[in-house]
């Protein structure tokens, strides 16, 4: 047999592989493979390992606990169960270290390891990586460079990273809460003030202070500014303030009440409760032109206005038919309707960033909780336990509602997943805390 | 040969002369043989010599008697030989015509012989062509009993073979039957095992579905777990995946049976809650 011959032969050989290849392609393709259809599976809360970040470099550490951080982010969004530190049965710092069969025995989708490396005068270096347990897969994984002080954000924005990186969902713990809270001072006498904190509560910073009340934070859509109301000068008014600029300006001051401003989606608007007419009503303030438009005229009371994520409705609350209940009214003006006709008490709504649920104060056997309408099947659903919850607002994600309760006669703000199913109180804050208010995403991204 | 004779000239000579004599020998000897008759001839001769003179009157009347009745014989003898003679044409004449006749009878008898031997050639040709003839019926006849033995052994053959066929389809059908019961308890076990594990995130998976195409080992170790179709969210498809590995390894049968469900496919669909 020459070359020449065996080059052919080899050539048909390939030709025969190719051939039965193709037939069995062909079965293949004709023998579809048994389906099993799985229907029954659970929803809730995936489990996840973060193992603490170990730290490398001379100096002292890190004052915060990054891996602690990410953990509480998690377990508070109800959308994970983080495993105790104490059940690990090994604490890599890096891929090369994981050994997947620690993490599957103990039935740990996911895993986050990682180390902050000092970099000297309180700089350092974050690195983490998320791997799936049972695919033995790298997810994702960053350095991120950060700074002493900046050492819980850049926490928020790794769990941010992992939670959409697992739920598919933007992660929202990087984002802002306003509050309003009140605090004795050495005088004797309360100071009101209104803050902005993480979102679980740390890093309070103070906006305005004032001896007076402030009332009704609300974001615009851009998370640079807060519109308030002010008592000021014993009289209400409407403001808007920069957050990070400090610059404020006076919107709305009619006679009688200026109340409950609410931001458009757009940004353009407000929507106002304002009484110079008579009795509470709704009204749209254009910002630009300062033009201002009224959108009910009843002789009930109508007021906490807020706008659906569509820009296309306001909804409020209304006393016309006797007792507090829900209606809403299109934002150009128009026939008002009833939305919320569960329980003799609806108040406060707030629209989920997807405008599917709209979140209210329930009062019911004299206990006040936070609710949840479904707007699609009008099947309403209690979050809060109660008794004196009040003002909830959606996490720009929609995954949490914050409010308000009284623990021991006192405020504090607390959060509930979407689901019911995890409730915290977020902690630190200081004096009578009320009227929470979550931020939109910042437009970092 | 000849070299031979050159180198012994003797011994040539010598045997060149016996063989002379011998032929010589040959002749003469032959010669010899005839001299003794020769000799018989001369005592003959002898005899006659010893007659006397009185007997010879009487043998010369004798003689002439003898002579005139030899003449008188001889006449009688001519007329006898004429008679004879005749006698002897007529017999000769009758010996032809016999002969003449015996040729014809011959003839005839030959002409016979040569009819018989025809017919006979031809009773044999015939004969032969009979047996022939009988031998190919014969031959057909054995033919086609064989073949009409051979039809009816296949025709046996075919109905057992269909018969055989029939027995088997149905064994088949109720194998079938019996793995496609087997074959939905696995599945169902492999749903259960499946779902115990599914943990979708929540909000996540409502009206999505996505398929996976897994291929076990035996003992059902998942080897591989491809999203085939993908539900467009990832985490749902990577909570379908977590799923199935974490139920691995699945119940699957064994043997011939596991090979029915070596790959399956799973479609996740979370039914309405």
């Amino acid at each position: 047999m020459n070359l020449h011959q065996a080059e052919s032969d080899k050539t048909d050989m390939r030709k025969i592989l190719l051939f039965l290849l193709l037939c069995l392609m062909h079965q293949q393709a004709f023998a579809a493979p048994l389906t099993i259809r799985i229907t029954e599976g659970a929803q809730g809360a995936q489990p996840i390992a973060v193992v603490p970040f170990a730290f490398t470099g001379g100096g002292q550490g890190p004052s915060q606990d990054i891996a602690e951080i990410i953990r509480a982010d998690l377990a508070r969004s109800g959308m994970f169960r983080p495993m105790p530190v104490e059940d690990m049965l090994s604490r890599p710092k890096n891929e090369r270290e994981v050994q997947y069969k620690d993490w599957r025995v103990l039935k740990m989708d996911n895993l986050v390891v990682g180390e902050v490396q000092s970099q000297g005068s309180g700089k350092y270096m974050v690195k983490f990586q998320l791997f799936d347990v049972f695919k033995q897969e790298r997810l994702t994984g960053y350095n991120v460079p950060t700074t002493e002080r900046d050492l819980r954000a850049t926490a928020h924005h790794i769990a941010d990273i992992i939670y959409e990186k697992i739920t598919g969902k933007r992660g929202a713990f990087s984002t802002k809460v306003a509050y309003v809270t009140s605090v004795g001072t050495r005088s004797g006498k309360k100071n009101i003030v209104l803050q902005v904190a993480d979102a679980d509560g740390y890093n309070p910073q103070t906006i305005v202070t004032s001896t007076e009340p402030l009332m009704s934070p609300s974001w615009s859509p851009d998370g640079r500014s807060l519109a308030y109301v002010s008592f000021e000068g014993r009289k209400s008014s409407i403001y808007i303030q920069g957050v990070y600029t400090g610059k404020r300006q006076k919107i709305a001051s009619y006679r009688g009440i200026n109340g409950a401003p609410s931001w458009s989606p757009d940004g353009r608007k407000l929507a106002l409760t304002l009484s110079k007419d008579g009795n509470p009503d709704i009204y749209v303030l254009d910002l630009q032109s300062k033009s201002l438009s009224r959108l009910t005229k009843h002789y009930g009371i109508d007021t906490e206005p807020t706008w659906s994520p569509d820009g296309k409705s306001i909804a409020f609350t209304s006393s016309r038919g006797g007792q507090p209940q829900i209606y809403k009214v299109p934002a150009f003006g128009g026939k008002v309707q009833r939305v919320s006709y569960k329980g003799k008490y609806n108040a406060r709504p707030a629209y989920s960033p997807d405008g599917k649920l709209l979140a209210m104060v329930n009062r019911k056997a004299g206990s006040f909780r936070i609710a949840l309408l479904d707007l699609k099947t009008n099947s309403m659903r209690l979050l809060s336990p109660g008794r004196l919850d009040e003002s909830p607002s959606f996490a720009p994600n929609g995954s949490m509602v914050i409010y308000a309760t009284k623990v021991r006669g006192k405020g504090e703000l607390a959060a509930v997943s979407i689901d019911g199913r995890v409730k915290q109180r977020l902690a630190l804050q200081v004096g009578d805390v009320r009227e929470p208010a979550w931020s939109p995403f910042s437009r970092s991204r | 040969m000849f070299q031979i004779l050159k180198n012994n000239p003797l011994a040539a000579a010598i045997a060149i002369g016996m063989h002379l004599v011998i032929i010589l020998l040959m002749i003469f000897g032959l010669d010899w043989w005839e001299k003794p008759e020769a000799k018989r001839f001369k005592a003959n001769v002898v005899q006659a010599t010893v007659i006397d003179a009185a007997k010879v009157d009487a043998e010369v009347k004798k003689l002439k008697l003898a002579d005139e009745n030899k003449k008188k014989k001889k006449i009688n003898e001519a007329k006898k030989l004429d008679d004879l003679k005749k006698k002897r044409e007529l017999e000769e004449k009758k010996l032809a015509d016999l002969k003449k006749k015996r040729k014809a009878e011959e003839a005839k008898k030959l002409k016979l012989e040569k009819e018989r031997k025809l017919k006979e050639a031809e009773a044999k040709k015939r004969k032969a062509a009979e047996e022939k003839k009988r031998k190919a019926d014969e031959e057909k006849k054995r033919k086609a009993a064989a073949e009409k033995k051979r039809k009816a052994a296949e025709a046996k053959k075919r109905k057992e073979a269909e018969q055989r066929k029939r027995e088997a389809q149905l064994r088949a059908e109720m194998e079938a039957e019996r793995d496609a019961t087997e074959l939905e308890l696995y599945a169902a076990r492999i749903q259960e095992a499946i779902e115990m594990e599914w943990l979708r995130p929540m909000g996540v998976g409502d009206g999505l579905s996505c398929t996976l195409r897994i291929r076990m080992a035996a003992g059902g170790s998942v080897i591989a777990a491809q999203v085939v179709r993908s539900s467009g969210s990832s985490a749902f498809d990577r909570s379908a995946e977590a799923a199935v590995r974490k139920a691995d390894p699945l119940p699957v049968p064994s043997g011939r049976l596991f090979e029915k469900m070596r790959t399956i496919d799973l479609e996740f669909a979370p039914s309405g809650e």
